[in-house]
């Protein structure tokens, strides 16, 4: 029987919780790297603080359900792989449709960045939360096993359809590379 | 050749229940015609051919939920005449919205945004009703785009929208029924139009074992979907009436990022529903 590890404590003192919008709080020892986000021509652009005073850029994409000015409202880390990657959430205000539909909604976008080697790239993104698409994680709905170097996705409402949970696998290997499956372990 | 019926320009009306009106075409030719027809409006544009064996034509079948300009270039022999008319359209009541919503499943709730957003506007003066983001009509269709049809016919347009707000409502049932949790209707209707305009209404109350609105959201209730985290520092402690006078100056700015007040969903369900 699997043991649900809603990430380690390290994470969940250091990371998990959502940083003030924007603020960078200073990378320590064993301490994840702390990340900030800011939007530039309809891409977000993020900064991995790696080491105190030492910082790698990568800019990354959104998509249309994002307005291109939108700012991001957070950045969280969820994880970090071996000092090799991160995963991390990024969120935005929604672009709202017609009738005020989503004009109070979220965005979200979890991505895998590789930092080492570097220079940081992201290997991987997927849309997570979504007023636009109804998207909805469960509770909880990113949970990472550190002894299997394993993330867990799991939507109350996924990809496949309103309402209709999914859930995904991405595993890292020794290289930190991310490998994506769809799960179909019920959990 | 030339057209005997209609006039030029004529303007042939939809009924305000989305009825489209005969569209009758008549030469002063004999024998078998053949009926060329364009109808465009706003790049929106249908076209095709029809045969009658004399020189009569109704154009309403071929036309049917799409309005603009009709062209129409009808040829006998070795003759042929064109003429245009104008097709537009009669904005619903509130009872035709509500009597046509109210034959839908799963609309509950639906008619409450229709009408509060748009006040029964289909039509603009006699032409489709187009925001500035290109929403079209009652529901402002954008995304996805919606279809000629879905422009000029409100029954059809509604069709649309509502497919949207059932994937909310089924967004909302699952998030209700997790876990084996109870719900009612009337707490599926207000998940769903909270949902609509993002975010979750209820949360769950382990010591009634129940749902129960989120009570971290404060409402302005003299704005529609405007409120505050009562969890943020900023508005802690403080009364409606003392974070109105705060910000509410503020409500027809665009909202700085940082701001102690937002949308939710909440108050938007709040508000529509109450």
């Amino acid at each position: 029987m699997r043991t649900a590890c809603w990430l380690s404590a390290l994470l969940a003192l250091s990371a998990c919780t959502e940083s003030p919008r924007h603020e960078a709080a200073p990378a320590r020892a064993n301490a994840p790297p702390a990340v900030t986000a800011r939007t530039s021509q309809g891409r977000t652009t993020l900064t991995i603080h790696t080491t105190p005073g030492a910082t790698s850029e990568v800019t990354v994409d959104r998509d249309e359900t994002v307005g291109a000015d939108s700012e991001p409202n957070s950045v969280r880390v969820v994880a970090a792989v071996s000092d090799r990657a991160l995963v991390l959430v990024d969120t935005y205000d929604s672009k709202p449709l017609g009738l005020s539909m989503c004009q109070a909604g979220e965005e979200s976008f979890l991505r895998v960045i590789s930092i080492v080697p570097p220079p940081a790239r992201e290997t991987l993104h997927m849309k997570v939360t979504s007023c636009r698409e109804n998207l909805e994680l469960a509770d909880p709905g990113l949970e990472w096993r550190a002894d299997a170097s394993t993330l867990y996705v799991k939507w109350l409402s996924g990809p496949n359809g309103p309402g209709i949970p999914d859930a995904r696998r991405i595993a890292f290997d020794a290289k930190g590379d991310a490998h994506l499956s769809i799960e179909r372990q019920s959990r | 050749m030339k057209f005997v019926t209609p006039a030029v320009d004529q303007v042939f009306t939809v009924t305000s229940g989305a009825a489209w009106p005969h569209i009758p075409f008549e030469t002063d030719g004999s024998g078998p015609h053949t009926w060329q027809w364009t109808i465009e409006w706003g790049g929106f544009q249908k076209s095709g051919t029809a045969s009658t064996a004399g020189n009569t034509w109704d154009a309403q079948p071929a036309i049917v939920n799409c309005g603009g300009t009709l062209t129409v270039v009808a040829t006998n022999g070795g003759a042929s005449a064109s003429v245009a008319v104008k097709v537009r359209g009669t904005n619903p009541s509130q009872a035709e919205i509500l009597a046509y919503l109210a034959t839908k499943d799963g609309s509950s709730g639906f008619d409450r945004i229709v009408w509060h957003e748009t006040k029964g506007r289909h039509f603009k003066g006699d032409e489709p009703y187009k925001s500035f983001d290109n929403g079209y009509g009652l529901t402002q269709l954008t995304t996805p785009p919606p279809t000629f049809e879905q422009v000029w016919n409100w029954k059809m347009n509604i069709d649309a929208g509502l497919k949207l707000f059932d994937d909310k409502r089924k967004a909302a049932k699952a998030y209700l029924s997790q876990n084996n949790r109870a719900f009612t209707e009337a707490q599926l209707r207000y998940e769903t139009v909270c949902r609509w305009n993002g975010g979750s209404y209820h949360e769950w109350d382990a010591a009634s074992n129940k749902w129960i609105r989120t009570r971290t959201i404060l409402c302005d209730k003299t704005a529609q979907s405007i409120g505050w985290d009562m969890t943020d520092p900023a508005n802690a402690g403080k009364t409606e009436a003392e974070l109105h006078a705060r910000d509410g100056a503020a409500y027809s700015k665009p909202r700085p990022k940082n701001a102690p007040w937002r949308y939710f969903g909440a108050c938007y369900a709040d508000s529509l529903l109450a």
